[in-house]
């Protein structure tokens, strides 16, 4: 038998991942906004192998507007897959049934598959899918994805339809007028283009596409009989032919919707709009955000989450796992080192990074519980306002909002952004947002320093969103990224309670991703760390401070001395941050928790902490592993975008300066004014760097600006 | 003796996970903490 | 007309055109809205406001437009009526005096309406209209000719004053 594959094409936010996910049985992310899915996936259906399934990202029309809507249109029209399976939200028919029109023009067999037919019956609305089906000439099938129903079904239907040999395409019907100049066009068609395809060649030579023109290179004389027929059309519909087409394409739509559906009177504004009046109010958007943003790092990082991290640090890693190791091992008469490495290495190192695990899956879910709801894509919109007023589009919140996950697919996601400066400079700032790998050292500061303030953990948030916003500022200014804000046009879903289904599966993919990190990578650089901190440079055992990292570790640590930590200890762990952002705890657990035998409180590393660092000191350190370079993998994905090793260094350097000025003038100011130390140079410099930023940030542009670039006052 | 077979199974597991994460054509080192790194799949595409 | 930026709230608009005005230089951000189905004639109304940033809905869906946009989108709270006249030939009424623009339709039933004189530019007059609009007979460079109505569609024409 033949493989054939089913591309899963729709509107973005129509639930193609979600349908792909329950297919091939991956767990692709989700996420409710537009734009999650930048690339082009492939999987196979579980119940066929040689059924291929095709997830796309979401385009709105054949006629790609933004980077990632081409890779879609390309697959589409290039690789021809033998059947698409058009996911359309079925809340929301008119706008998706669009790009069912354009589909079915294609002369490629289409099922439409109407998802989130849940959804519909909620809002007590009927969708009739044999009148549809009917209508469109095209099966149709029912689904809800987010809950795994139908999803099956509409394979089958689709790998049928695939193979049924009776197929020809059926198109939608327009006016007679736009119908009769589409088939005097048709006629001029060479007789090598495929019957099927004979539709989608006249429609797109009636738009005046240029790549199709010059794919067909007619002679002058049927160019212009062609460009004819075209003008008198566009004289009779008054409109140019682009426009005939899209209004032709709803109107049809318009009356099949009102034939296969019925639905309340859904032009009035609903429950979720009067939500949006006050969280997108001009003056209460931010506020709202805020505190919004401040309760979720509270709850999560300085309370709730709090619980399950003191039980796992204090019992489990602290106690019950420990001294079993240690029975068993004694019991089996294990050498001394090999226990010393499962105690002070494996354990205290992983068991450090996996002790934050309670306040991460707390974070995620509630993370996941805005997405989900709806509220995440708001906040695009709201920053929108704040970020032009900078020069970025509020596009580039998209890529911030994903990065509090990970900052590789939040990289990715930049593609999004039409404008090549404003993807270049989204792509420098967006690893500045608190990734979950930074959690644990956010939480291990506020932890140790500041147990009774509730802003800190929050506030490592809000300077990651800072930093992005001076940086917009500043970068604009230089003549790199000076330049136009791209425009924002963003489609919003409908609010919505949040499902439980899936924001626990999405709390618990992530967390298991957690976990899965800190058995492998975390486990491999604890074995390390505990072997260069035990031993020295004669393979000989050594106590901490002579070792072969304390050597190396002592070497860099001036440098950071500015910064209130220029300890060999914390150098290695913001080092050692750079194979990933919870090593920094894990190696504070090997050099900090190794020392202490068993402390009172439990916290093992907290004392020692506490007496290594100063609140200020440790405060800075916190800010300087938030904003410098981010780990292997995202400077990876950060070169994938950026292309050139040049622009690759600029956003690493640019980072690392960032990140070293600010916890300079942090640390240097902070230490003068809460701790008594005296005014001195440092305060002067640091007074100095603040000097400076504040030039970066209100000079002149570098570059003239087109005044009309220049974002007015809002 | 025990020592031994501790040993060769950290190692080994240290071992394993070097060679997947970093050395195995196609593992590219990406090891992001999110479920869905659009890097892997797009590698795991190609072959 | 005013520019989406000014309309109010819980009020429905109709769009009319975008205020940078010829269709034929249309940048790529107004063809996106086009595709989401802001076109002519299409129902409007703002969700929110957000100083110049508005929410709009459209066609069941909630879409977010910064302020250069919604100073672009030209609404109007009346629907305003297509400027051309262009209407086929069976739609007028007995009685009417009118001008053909064009013939459309295919090849051969195309040359034969010319062959018969109806060319762009000459006058027509409507005389007749069978009972139920099949077949219609008009006057043409001065002879009677009588068409069916399927011929007559093809037949665009504007509106004469007479």
């Amino acid at each position: 038998m033949k493989e054939i594959s089913i591309a899963l094409a729709g509107n973005p936010n129509s639930g193609k991942t979600s349908i792909f996910n329950e297919l091939t049985g991956t767990s692709q992310y989700v996420g409710n906004w537009p734009g999650v899915t930048v690339e082009k996936k492939e999987g196979t259906w579980r119940k066929n192998k040689k059924v291929k399934i095709q997830d796309l990202p979401g385009i709105y029309s054949l006629s790609p507007y933004t980077p990632e809507e081409i890779v879609a249109r390309d697959y589409l029209l290039h690789q021809q897959p033998e059947v698409i399976l058009n996911v359309v939200d079925a809340s929301n028919l008119e706008r998706n049934l669009y790009l069912t029109t354009q589909l079915l023009e294609t002369g490629i067999p289409v099922v439409v598959d109407l998802n989130m037919m849940d959804v519909v019956k909620k809002m007590g609305n009927r969708v009739n899918e044999e009148k549809l089906a009917y209508g469109l000439g095209t099966p149709v099938v029912c689904t809800s994805a987010v809950k795994g129903d139908g999803v099956e079904a509409a394979a089958e239907k689709a790998e049928k339809w695939a193979k049924d040999k009776t197929f020809s395409p059926t198109f939608p019907s327009y006016d007679r007028k736009l119908e009769s100049a589409l088939s005097e066009i048709e006629d001029f068609l060479p007789s090598t283009i495929s019957s099927r395809q004979t539709r989608w060649y006249a429609i797109k030579l009636f738009e005046r596409d240029t790549r199709v023109q010059a794919e067909l290179s007619f002679s002058e004389e049927i160019q212009k009989e062609i460009e004819e027929i075209i003008q008198i059309s566009e004289k009779i519909f008054a409109d140019d032919s682009e426009s005939i087409l899209i209004n032709e394409r709803y109107e049809f739509i318009v009356k099949l919707v009102e034939l296969c559906s019925t639905k309340k009177d859904s032009f009035k504004l609903t429950w979720s709009d009067k939500i949006d009046r006050i969280v997108t109010n001009r003056i209460l958007a931010i506020p709202v955000f805020a505190f919004v943003m401040w309760l979720v790092y509270y709850i999560s990082i300085q309370t709730i989450g709090t619980m399950g991290t003191d039980w796992i640090n204090d019992t489990l890693f602290g106690t019950i796992i420990p001294n079993a190791a240690t029975g068993a091992m004694v019991s089996l008469h294990i050498a001394g080192w090999m226990q010393a490495l499962v105690l002070d290495g494996i354990i205290a190192g992983v068991g450090a990074v996996l002790g934050f695990l309670p306040q991460i899956a707390t974070l995620f879910f509630c993370l996941a519980v805005l997405e989900d709801c709806g509220y995440m894509a708001r906040i695009a919109f709201v920053m929108d306002r704040f970020f032009r007023k900078f020069g970025l589009s509020g596009k580039s919140f998209i890529p911030m909002l994903i990065a509090t996950g990970c900052g590789v697919p939040a990289v990715m996601a930049t593609r999004t952004i039409e404008n090549e400066k404003d993807r270049r400079m989204t792509v420098m700032v967006t690893t500045f947002m608190p990734c979950s790998a930074k959690l644990p050292i956010i939480a291990l500061i506020a932890g140790a320093f500041f147990p009774t303030s509730s802003w800190v953990a929050p506030s490592a948030y809000f300077i990651g969103i800072a930093a992005i916003v001076l940086s917009g500022i500043m970068l604009k200014k230089t003549a790199l990224f000076s330049g136009d804000p791209a425009p924002f046009i963003m489609e919003l879903p409908a609010y919505h309670m949040p499902r439980a289904r899936g924001v626990l599966q999405q709390t618990w993919n992530r967390s298991v991703a957690f976990v899965k990190k800190a058995g492998t990578i975390i486990f491999v650089a604890c074995i390390l760390i505990w072997f260069m901190s035990s031993y020295n440079f004669q393979l000989k055992p050594v106590a901490e401070d002579v070792s072969i990292l304390a050597a190396i570790g002592n070497v860099v640590a001036p440098l950071f001395a500015p910064l209130g930590w220029g300890n060999w200890r914390a150098t290695v762990a913001t080092v050692t941050g750079l194979i990933a952002k919870e090593n920094v705890v894990g190696t504070f657990g090997i050099l900090y928790g190794g020392m202490a035998e068993v402390s009172e409180n439990g916290h093992e590393v907290w004392p020692m902490l506490q007496v290594a660092f100063t609140s200020v000191s440790g405060y800075s350190f916190l800010i300087f592993n938030l904003l410098c370079a981010p780990c292997f993998a995202a400077i990876g994905a950060i070169h994938r975008e950026m292309i050139t090793w040049k622009w690759t260094g600029i956003a690493i350097g640019y980072q690392c300066g960032l990140a070293y000025l600010v916890s300079f003038v942090v640390y240097q100011l902070g230490s003068w004014f809460f701790e008594n130390n005296n005014f001195g140079l440092g305060q002067f410099l640091a007074i100095g760097v603040i000097g400076g930023i504040i030039y970066a940030l209100v000079r002149k542009p570098r570059k003239k600006l087109d005044m009309a670039g220049v974002p007015s006052a809002i | 003796m025990s020592t031994i077979i501790l040993g060769g199974l950290i190692f080994g597991t240290a071992g394993y996970i070097v060679y997947s994460k970093l050395l195995k054509k196609g593992a590219g080192g990406c090891n992001c903490s999110d479920c869905n790194c659009p890097v892997n799949s797009r590698q795991n595409e190609t072959h | 007309m005013i520019p989406l930026i000014e309309a109010e709230l819980e009020k429905n608009y109709i769009f009319v055109g975008f205020a940078s005005g010829k269709d034929a230089e249309r940048t790529s951000v107004e063809k996106h809205l086009l595709d989401l189905g802001l076109v002519r004639g299409t129902e409007i109304k703002v969700v929110s406001h957000s100083g110049g940033n508005v929410i709009i809905l459209i066609h069941d869906s909630r879409i977010a437009v910064d302020k250069v946009v919604s100073d672009n989108v030209i609404v109007s709270e009346y629907s305003v009526p297509v400027e051309s006249a262009a209407i086929s030939l069976d739609e007028l009424s007995v009685g009417e005096y009118s001008k053909v623009v064009a013939i459309i339709g295919k090849g051969g039933v195309k040359r034969r309406l010319m062959d018969m004189g109806l060319t762009k530019g000459v006058s027509v007059f409507v005389r007749k209209v069978a009972p139920l609009g099949d077949p219609i007979e008009i006057n043409i460079r001065g002879y009677e000719l009588t068409l069916r109505k399927a011929e007559a569609s093809m037949v665009l024409v504007e509106s004469v004053k007479e």
